[in-house]
């Protein structure tokens, strides 16, 4: 079992609600890893127009787990 | 008169003005613990070094829990305690190790806890402190399974709650730590010692909080009174026993036994900091419909109500603020009646 930091920024369109962002910041972080901990820690908008926000989000993963 | 349950966070490791020391926002925690009458909050909160307290009234669920209960996952169980086993760092040495010993006796013979067992890790945690690009602490440990192998062997012997202390390195970062002793920075082991406390209940459903072991450091005579309570004893570990000694059980939902349990359907809101409104807790009680109060707490994140097109949140300038709020939510009085300007009740039309 590994743990690592990873920090990646992740395009927040407007066809993503509200009720469903936490969902898809996991689906997100789960590409690279397990997740331990995570948050959103800056939101940039890039289009105000668009509205679309750019997040930062850092997480701690865990890879090669087979702890049981 | 009912109570209104309320999750209190102050997310670790950010540099919160309150909360950002040790257990500087426990005095917070009690204010709002007594205006909402059930406070569901963390270790960050609670624990300061040397001093902590319990109190009927406040929930002590570490922080991976505490997003789960968030979620609607988990109910709280209150009980009246816990039998406590502490993980040590095999790199601990051997006078620092008799020291946290020490303090398992005294927590026994003078508070009553149930301190349980011990163990101590087969090889080294390997602690790894860093920093992100936003100012907050984090890190990882390089050995994970020392500390999941020896939490298998406490549970298996009878603990129902889990105390580790890790070693940190001696010579990391000292001006970080320079500026947090006089109030400046941010905690820089906070990030890991989440980490740390995360990983065990991930893997086991019971409750847990983490504990620093350092070699002893040079008197700071300029020490900023939020960082006083690590300096006047030999570890962290007081307040981590204290705070687990009547930690509430975690229940996995559904359970069919649901007495005594706080279900997270009873809570109505959620106490955070402004900027950091982007942890998964304060997101899954967006889902939930629940009162988002943002209270005005400097730190290094930016993630505020403003990014978020949501109904229910409430931004206050301070704590008492936050305690007057949910006090009137408590009572039955709505808040907008006392606020001003009232908007005409003409403006209140449905299309």
């Amino acid at each position: 079992m590994e743990l690592s930091n990873i920090e990646f920024k992740l395009k927040w369109h407007q066809n993503i609600q509200l009720n469903n962002l936490r969902q898809y910041i996991i689906d997100n972080i789960s590409k690279r890893g397990e997740v331990l901990r995570w948050s959103i820690d800056h939101i940039k908008i890039e289009e105000k127009q668009s509205d679309t926000k750019i997040l930062t989000i850092s997480a701690v993963i865990i890879t090669n787990s087979n702890f049981h | 008169m009912k109570i209104t349950p309320t999750i209190f966070l102050i997310p670790t490791g950010i540099g919160c003005e309150i909360g950002g020391f040790a257990g500087d926002a426990l005095p917070s925690a009690k204010l709002l613990a007594s205006a909402s009458g059930c406070l569901i909050t963390h270790p960050n909160v609670m624990n300061g070094g040397s001093l902590s307290i319990t109190d009927e009234r406040i929930l002590y669920v570490e922080g991976y829990n505490l997003d789960r209960f968030a979620k609607g996952e988990i109910g709280l169980k209150r009980i009246n305690h816990q039998k406590i086993g502490i993980i040590f760092d095999s790199d601990i040495e051997k006078h620092i190790l008799t020291r946290h010993l020490q303090v398992a006796d005294a927590c026994i013979s003078t508070l009553g806890i149930n301190v349980f067992s011990y163990v101590i890790t087969n090889n080294p945690v390997n602690v790894v402190l860093s920093n992100k690009r936003s100012g907050s602490s984090s890190g990882y440990i390089k050995n994970p399974e020392e500390l999941l192998n020896s939490a298998k062997r406490l549970i298996k012997d009878g603990a129902t709650a889990i105390a580790i202390v890790t070693k940190f390195p001696d010579n990391f970062g000292s001006k970080d730590i320079d500026l947090y002793r006089k109030g400046e920075g941010v905690d820089s082991i906070a990030g890991v010692e989440a980490v740390i406390s995360h990983l065990i209940s991930k893997y086991f459903q019971v409750p847990c909080a983490h504990a620093p072991a350092f070699a002893p450091i040079a008197l700071e005579e300029r020490l900023d009174p939020r960082a006083a309570s690590e300096e006047i004893g030999f570890t962290f570990l007081p307040s981590v026993l204290i705070g687990l000694s009547k930690a509430p059980n975690l229940i996995e939902l559904p359970s069919p036994d649901m007495n005594n349990m706080l279900h997270p359907d009873q809570v109505e809101s959620i106490i955070v900091p402004n900027g950091a409104l982007g942890g998964e807790a304060v997101l899954a009680s967006i889902e939930r419909g629940l009162n988002i109060i943002s209270v005005k707490n400097s730190n290094a994140l930016n993630v505020c109500s403003s990014h978020f097109n949501y109904p229910n949140f409430t931004e206050v300038d301070n704590y008492f603020e936050a305690a007057g709020f949910i006090l009137s939510i408590r009572e039955g009085i709505s808040p907008k009646s006392i606020r001003r300007p009232i908007t005409p009740f003409s403006k209140s039309k449905i299309n």
